[in-house]
């Protein structure tokens, strides 16, 4: 019994060492410039993609900031306690470039991590 | 002087986008990207393409690595991805894998190096997909069964039973080709 489970094991053994020496044989060869391909890849950016981002994000940013003042603006909208007081000191336009400013220093703090 | 380890080299791409060691993980890790994506695709076009879009995926993603692991099962991760990817783009994941077992032969470029390599795909081609991608994994990109467990998301037994059953219905197949021989 033994020695079958030996066999076994030993045949297995020999024919994993086989199958690393075929995957081994089987590997493609290092291609000269490889790497310089990538790096070239990697230096340079998709500029029509990045270009078509920045574009549809200034126009977004554009418009929600005409809104955010407007809405900052608007008389009807009841505004009290420590947030009235925010805004009736330092206006809806100032609060508006801050938190636009804010959503500016996010957004260059996160795609860089996504890989723009 | 001793080689920089590839996490010193990572560290230095991390610290200041350092492509120089960026070029020297490539050149360190192209084979095993390669050779692991052209035994998954079988398509050595695609294969290629894969294989650069998954070293700019690594570049780009770089600030994501953890040393947890080694580099290598990390980038395996990524060229994982990227084929799967690649292969929803094709169809879904599953009817591309069914794919990988249901062709024989390569449909792109001629193999450059005779029989053998027709072979070992032919062997392959007789795996189930999973059985395929654990047993790719483990033997053409060198990852041990935990860390093929870590790139497939599988669990670490089913890495291990997927690798032999894979190995024994590889060794049945080339045992039949050389008894018709």
């Amino acid at each position: 019994m033994n020695d079958n489970a030996d066999t076994a094991r030993n045949e297995e053994d020999a024919f994993h060492t086989e199958l690393e020496e075929l995957f081994r044989r089987n590997e493609p060869q290092p291609q000269p410039g490889y790497a310089g391909r990538i790096l070239q890849r990697v230096s340079r950016p998709e500029r029509v993609r990045y270009a078509a981002i920045g574009g549809a994000g200034a126009l977004g940013a554009a418009v929600s900031g005409f809104q955010l003042r407007q809405l900052l603006e608007n008389q009807t909208l009841q505004f009290s306690g420590m947030l009235g007081e925010v805004i009736a000191f330092a206006g809806p336009q100032s609060i508006s470039v801050a938190l636009m400013a804010a959503s500016g220093l996010v957004l260059a703090w996160v795609l860089p991590r996504r890989g723009f | 002087m001793a080689e920089p380890s590839d996490d010193e080299l990572v560290a230095l791409v991390m610290a200041g986008r350092d492509k120089r060691a960026f070029g020297v993980l490539v050149r360190r890790h192209e084979v095993v990207v390669r050779g692991l994506l052209m035994r998954l695709c079988r398509n050595h076009a695609l294969a290629e393409d894969l294989a650069q879009d998954a070293f700019v995926r690594a570049y780009t993603r770089i600030d994501s690595y953890r040393a947890t692991g080694s580099f290598k099962s990390w980038l395996c991760r990524i060229a994982y991805t990227e084929f799967l990817k690649s292969a929803r783009k094709r169809k879904s994941a599953d009817r591309a894998l069914d794919r990988l077992q249901n062709d024989a032969v390569e449909d792109s470029a001629p193999p450059a190096d005779g029989g053998a390599r027709v072979d070992l795909d032919r062997a392959l081609a007789t795996l189930k997909p999973d059985e395929r991608v654990c047993v790719v994994l483990c033997y053409a990109g060198g990852l041990s069964h935990s860390e093929a467990a870590g790139v497939t998301g599988f669990a670490l037994g089913t890495v291990k039973s997927h690798v032999k059953r894979g190995r024994d219905k590889l060794k049945a197949w080339f045992e039949r080709k050389v008894e018709a021989a």
